[in-house]
């Protein structure tokens, strides 16, 4: 087995709002081995992104806190750091990167690319020369595939498509030897050819020079060509993990099952009929004790309505899955 | 770049010259024959015909502007004074100095300690500094300028006698003695300009604060000292700009207030006498030189902004 | 076990700042704008009702109690003349108050109506008004009012024009400037695709999306009002002696101010404590109407 790159465990991250506190992140446990991609897949507000921004302890405060939890980072557990410390800065852009789904709204208007390349490889590389930050930005520039890497440093980013704004992001998340990247929704704002380009750019990392990857998407495609396991949120858990393969042919919990459903697939009769899930996601500032689920389950029993939430329970072969109707399934 | 600035020259001396025709209509609206000033309420009704007849004052409407306006343009010479036949072009000369030596180093007091009140605001943010900095300047902003200065009066002057109670020296005078003077007038031009940067500021700070691309550099572990500095700072201050250069209105408006209560002889105390004596010549020669300060300060502004702002700059090529 | 006790201990300290914040949040913001609505009303009812219950006269002399101190019987003393302060508060709040409000007022309708000329029907009409409207900013406000007040003569109604006229520029740039950017809108350019005609549209889309900005601006140059209204009626372009208004109050007090600094003190808070209530009820309101506005007015 692998060596377990990132671990999370149990980690709770709330909001304090004036109506009340939002468990946006509710005991959430996964981990990433070295040179691995997964994806966490979940409705927009279910806590996917929340996580992460955990992770990176990038959680405004106030109104929101991390309570509790565990972030193994290499071995090192990054919740004992203080948000802003040294230690969490230097992690921050050379050990774990994030790539964020607006590339227009995620680079400073007014600085070239350049000179944000070259804050990020000088806070990390504290001494180096301009010219030879410069000289490292143009790197990476080449290295994710920008054409006329020299001429685009000096470009800002408006200046620039959303395909090559997010290039330019990913050149950030490598250009200071991070082993993790998260991507957090990468392609959603772009267009779809431009989509498979940056997808493929990613995947290029984890192949090719070992990278490990979190994708953070609503979107069950992406999962399908490039993750090899899944975890899929709900109102702040995790509700099933597995292996891709598991998760897309043996879907065990009501809402994975939903999520398959409200997607086309090529190989599928035609005739078959979309099924949306049906009702609203929950609010989270006021969940109730039983299942979050619960509201939009069509399998829901009344052991559902009278217990506590379900925990999350292995189905066989490492597949998880939080959910009564499957608990005991195979013994 | 150059077309941009050459367009916004153009623009800026079309609104001069809208204004100068605009100011000069308004007088026409104002009460009071000024033939009738300049000789009195005694004067025979032949002797004002005259009076009318040798400054033009017979000619149509437009015609007199032609005339007021190329005599700016072509010889400087503003007219003379309907009270006292004194030449407004001089007048202006002795005066324009004074207020500027009141309103310039309270405009740029004004900015700086604005734009330090309102950093240090938005990085403490929440902090008690903060707030007891925030109830100063809403109460700042609601405070008129005659009353800043009466209440300082009151409690510099008449109480603590560290400044005198009014009256002005010129710097080129007696530096010293300006000073002393100066100091109290200064600080509540200054006062209004402070308190709106301070706000403006701060609300953009926070807003870029809460921008995604200051959310990237803390994610690539930028220190939030750089952070503010170098993200934060630059992006607020490029609207800030329009409000510094607005701010010229505001010492203006001050100008005329404070010159009035600290008996300083400006262009705003000749201003206010031109309008309580309907001293036409005078009136209109202060409201151009004012307004045409104003638009040049805008103008600036503007030709800044292509500077600075890499967005409007790369737009123009 | 000890970790599930470790946690309540969280929630619980969690809850607890949870519910101070939310009392500072009612404290901080909802309690003053609350506080400031109440003054607005206090003034409003006191300089209304007040006279009409107590026998107060704001200009009858008595010269041998010039400058007294405050008694039983002036309650805020006397001026140089030996003119009751407090009721020449309270009458300089009724002109204070009325000419704020109808210059405010006036400036909106105005405003609003050639806002709304110029935002809709372009052209040459829409540039003459928006090229007035440059040529008036350009002047300060201070200024242009001052001379609109010479031409008008020194009444309280002619002084309520021309601070209107003074003000009404800013509701034609907001108008102008909020309806060029709704006609951007999607939505706008949807009803205006599916055949709705331009006045159907003005009224179902443009003035509700417009409102919050309005009624903010509004209430934010009543206060303005009173600035100019008092720093003029200061500097002697204003409302005419002996009219009680609180700038001519403290153009009275400022040959007095060592001798009765109060003179020019209490006026002078009534002035600012006015012009905050409005500034805060502004902000309250544009806040809770329409957050996205905040830092922006």
């Amino acid at each position: 087995m692998a060596k377990h790159l990132l671990e999370v465990k149990d980690l709770r991250t709330s909001f304090f709002t004036p109506e009340g506190e939002v468990k946006s992140v509710d005991g959430v446990s996964y981990y990433v081995e070295e040179g691995e991609a997964i994806a966490i897949v979940g409705e927009s507000g279910c806590g996917k992104s929340v996580t992460q921004m955990s992770v990176m302890q990038l959680v405004q405060c106030p109104p929101g806190k991390i309570l509790s939890g565990e972030v193994l980072f290499d071995g090192q557990n990054l919740l004992e750091y203080k948000s802003d410390s040294k230690e969490m800065r230097s992690i921050r852009g050379s050990g774990i990167s994030m790539i964020f789904q607006e590339p227009m709204t995620s680079l400073n208007p007014v600085l070239t690319v350049g000179a944000q390349l070259c804050d990020i490889i000088i806070t990390h590389n504290p001494g180096m020369k301009k010219d030879e930050a410069w000289a490292k930005g143009v790197q990476a520039l080449k290295d994710v595939g920008i054409p006329e890497a020299e001429a685009r440093m000096k470009n800002y980013p408006f200046e620039m498509s959303g395909g090559m704004r997010q290039r330019v992001m990913i050149a950030a998340a490598i250009v200071c030897g991070s082993k993790l990247i998260i991507a957090d929704e990468p392609t959603t704002a772009l267009d779809v050819t431009t989509q498979a380009q940056v997808m493929d750019l990613l995947l290029e990392l984890v192949e090719k020079h070992g990278k490990s990857l979190v994708i953070i998407t609503h979107n069950l495609g992406l999962v399908t060509r490039y993750a090899s396991r899944v975890y899929v949120m709900y109102a702040g858990r995790i509700v099933e993990s597995g292996t891709t393969e598991q998760i897309l042919t043996n879907p065990q919990h009501p809402y994975t099952k939903g999520l398959l459903n409200s997607v086309p697939k090529l190989e599928s009769n035609k005739d078959e009929d979309l099924v949306p899930i049906q009702g609203m996601p929950p609010i989270l500032s006021n969940l109730p004790k039983y299942c979050a689920f619960l509201p939009r389950c069509p399998y829901a029993t009344d052991k559902c309505r009278e217990s506590d939430k379900p925990m999350l329970k292995d189905t066989g072969n490492t597949h998880f899955s939080a959910c009564y109707l499957t608990e005991g399934q195979n013994g | 770049m150059t077309g941009y600035i050459v367009k916004k020259v153009l623009t800026a001396i079309g609104l001069v010259i809208l204004i100068s025709l605009f100011t000069f209509l308004l007088m026409q609206l104002l009460p009071g024959d000024p033939a009738r000033i300049a000789l009195g309420d005694g004067a025979s009704e032949e002797r004002i015909q005259e009076y009318r007849d040798s400054y033009g004052l017979n000619d149509p409407v437009l015609v007199q502007y032609w005339r007021w306006i190329t005599n700016i343009i072509f010889h400087g010479d503003f007219g003379k004074s309907v009270l006292n036949s004194r030449d407004v072009t001089s007048y202006i000369h002795t005066r324009l100095p004074n207020s500027i030596s009141i309103g310039l180093p309270g405009l740029i007091f004004g900015v700086l300690v604005g734009l330090f009140v309102g950093i240090v605001s938005a990085v403490k943010r929440g902090g008690w500094l903060d707030q007891v900095l925030t109830v100063l300047v809403n109460l700042f902003l609601a405070t008129p300028r005659f009353l800043t200065a009466i209440f300082g009066v009151i409690i510099l002057a008449l109480n603590l006698h560290l400044i005198p109670l009014q009256g002005y020296t010129a710097p080129w005078d007696d530096f010293g003695d300006y000073v002393s003077k100066a100091f109290w007038p200064v600080v509540v031009n200054a006062i209004y300009t402070v308190a709106i940067l301070a706000r403006q500021t701060r609300s953009n700070m926070l807003e870029v604060i809460s921008q995604d691309y200051v959310r990237t550099a803390r994610a690539y572990g930028l220190s939030e000292r750089k952070i503010i500095f170098r993200y934060a700072l630059k992006n607020a201050l490029i609207p800030v700009i329009t409000i510094i250069g607005l701010q010229m209105q505001n010492i203006v408006a001050g100008a005329v207030i404070i010159e009035n209560v600290f008996n300083i002889p400006g262009i705003g105390q000749m201003l206010l006498n031109g309008i309580m004596q309907r001293d036409y010549f005078i009136v209109q020669a202060c409201v151009l030189v004012i307004s045409v300060m104003t638009v040049f300060c805008n103008l600036m502004v503007d030709i800044a902004y292509g500077f600075i702002d890499p967005r409007v700059r790369r737009s123009m090529r | 076990m000890e970790y599930e006790l470790n946690y309540n201990e969280i929630q619980k300290e969690a809850k607890k700042k949870n519910r101070q914040q939310s009392l500072r949040i009612f404290f901080g913001r909802g309690v003053t704008v609350k506080l400031c609505s109440a003054i607005l009303v206090l003034f409003v009812v006191l300089s209304l009702l007040l006279p009409l219950v107590m026998n107060l006269d704001p200009n009858s002399q008595d010269l041998v109690n010039r400058l007294a101190a405050p008694s039983a019987e002036h309650w805020f003393g006397t001026d140089y003349l030996g003119r009751d302060v407090f009721a020449r508060i309270i009458y300089g709040g009724r002109v204070s108050l009325m000419v704020s409000l109808l210059a405010g007022t006036f400036a909106a309708a105005v405003g609003i109506v050639l806002g709304l000329i110029a935002g809709f029907f372009g052209g040459i009409v829409s540039r003459t008004i928006m090229a007035a409207t440059d040529v008036i900013l350009s002047i300060p406000n201070m200024v242009f009012t001052m001379i609109i007040a010479a031409i008008m003569g020194r009444s309280v109604v002619s002084l309520t024009i021309a601070i209107g006229i003074g003000m009404v520029p800013t509701y034609i740039r907001m108008v102008n400037g909020q309806i060029l950017q709704l006609k951007e809108n999607d939505y706008v350019v949807a009803s205006t695709l599916v055949g709705q005609s331009s006045l159907k549209i003005l009224f179902k889309h443009l003035l509700p999306n417009a409102f919050p900005s309005l009624i903010v601006l509004y209430t934010i140059n009543l206060g303005n009002a009173i600035m100019t209204e008092s720093s003029l009626s200061y500097l002697g372009v204003g409302i005419n002696p002996p009219t009680a208004t609180w700038g001519n109050m403290v153009s009275d007090a400022y040959a007095y101010l060592y001798l009765a600094p109060r003179l020019a003190i209490i006026p002078g808070i009534c002035i600012i404590v006015l012009i905050i209530a409005f500034n805060i009820v502004g902000d309250g309101l544009r806040d809770s109407l329409d957050p996205r506005l905040r830092g922006k007015l």
